[in-house]
């Protein structure tokens, strides 16, 4: 069969023959998408933000204390107990909240695991971090942040620098990135000050 | 200030070219109602790392993101459902295939099932979106040399699979022949 014989016939199988919707960039849902996306960064003039996305997965350990993840499926059964076994969180590819788009206390608020905290270490693939403040989930002094395929790696976690501050959650054992955690700013602060009001 | 405004026009014009081929790579991958979040998503990132993009393959670059998002959204979809499955102990499927069940080709289907996953990805590249080797080896971070010998590989894998279906045996309809009973030969 002729190249162009496979590719037209194959052509026949696309999906979105049959008709899709396919939005306009021009139409006001597409210009609220872009609006938003722009002002999320419009606060930093760097070429690459303070913390951005990586793709590799990583894997968060919760030191110094355990913290029980998602009893149930939904509130979180919120124990620490300082001599209980670590246990291990996914970082970064795995992030059931991945999208970056609705970043809302509403939504911050059903994590089962959030804190705030700063970075005291960074040793290769590992950010230590000292609990700041428990939003939820847990009462352990000091998180620690694996990522086997480095800090630095490409599309979905957050570059740790010491001496920062981050506001990290987590749902279903995974650490949520894109917006939802990252690096303390006031605006991301306000939202996590709001989730968890009261 | 002018290199702001420099930078939102160069989002805007890659925006332009992107919106629509993205949405349509999307489609044909996931389910519909998933696809503004990877897409909000790809572009957000699209956005953060403007300067990475390659001024002639913009829209390769963007396929590359959508799918490595796209690869997040489906395990975290997996997780989910695996997740309810623990609590509700009634197993539950995950359709990979968000447009299953529409009339088309039953020849040429049962022999792209035939390839596989990595296969099967690059003729979609190829036919759906119409990249070049070049284009394909930049969404999946390969080679153009790589991605043309695996290209030529998987077509001809297609092309057997199809000429071994219009040669039924005696009594049997093709379009009735199960996949699992014939593998690629390549």
């Amino acid at each position: 069969m002729e190249n162009e014989d496979l590719r037209s016939r194959l052509q026949k199988l696309d999906p979105t023959v049959s008709g899709v919707e396919i939005k306009s960039v021009d139409e006001e849902s597409s210009q609220k998408m872009l609006e938003t996306i722009m002002s999320q960064s419009a606060g930093s003039e760097s070429i690459r933000p303070a913390w951005y996305l990586v793709g590799a997965a990583a894997v968060a350990m919760v030191a110094f204390g355990a913290v029980t993840l998602f009893g149930g499926g939904s509130t979180p059964d919120v124990t620490a107990n300082p001599d209980g076994e670590a246990i291990e969180l996914t970082v970064g590819s795995e992030d059931t909240l991945a999208s970056c788009m609705a970043l809302t206390p509403e939504l911050v608020r059903d994590v089962p695991l959030a804190f705030a905290g700063t970075v005291t270490a960074v040793d290769g693939d590992r950010a230590t971090l000292t609990v700041d403040e428990w939003f939820v989930g847990g009462d352990a002094a000091t998180v620690s942040l694996l990522a086997p395929s480095g800090l630095e790696a490409l599309i979905g976690g957050i570059d740790f620098e010491e001496g920062k501050s981050y506001l990290v959650s987590a749902y279903d054992g995974v650490v949520n990135y894109c917006g939802f955690s990252g690096e303390e700013t006031p605006e991301l602060r306000a939202i996590y000050d709001e989730a968890f009001a009261g | 200030m002018k290199a702001r405004t420099t930078r939102t026009e160069r989002f805007e014009d890659i925006v332009n070219e992107v919106f629509e081929p993205l949405q349509r790579y999307l489609h044909r991958r996931m389910p519909a109602d998933s696809v503004d979040d990877v897409l909000s998503e790809t572009l957000m990132i699209a956005w953060r790392r403007l300067d990475e993009i390659p001024s002639n393959a913009s829209l390769p670059w963007c396929y590359g993101v959508a799918r490595k998002v796209l690869g997040n959204h489906r395990r975290s979809q997996h997780r989910r459902l695996r997740l309810v499955d623990r609590l509700t102990a009634e197993p539950q499927q995950f359709s990979t295939d968000p447009h299953g069940g529409d009339e088309g080709d039953p020849l040429l289907e049962v022999a792209l099932e035939q390839l596989n996953d990595q296969e099967r990805e690059l003729i979609h590249l190829w036919a759906w979106e119409q990249l070049e080797p070049r284009e394909i080896a930049l969404v999946v971070e390969s080679t153009p040399n790589a991605i043309s010998l695996r290209l030529t590989r998987a077509k001809q894998k297609l092309a057997n699979s199809l000429e071994r279906q219009n040669r039924p045996a005696s009594g049997h309809s093709p379009d009735k022949q199960v996949p699992e009973s014939s593998v690629g030969e390549m």
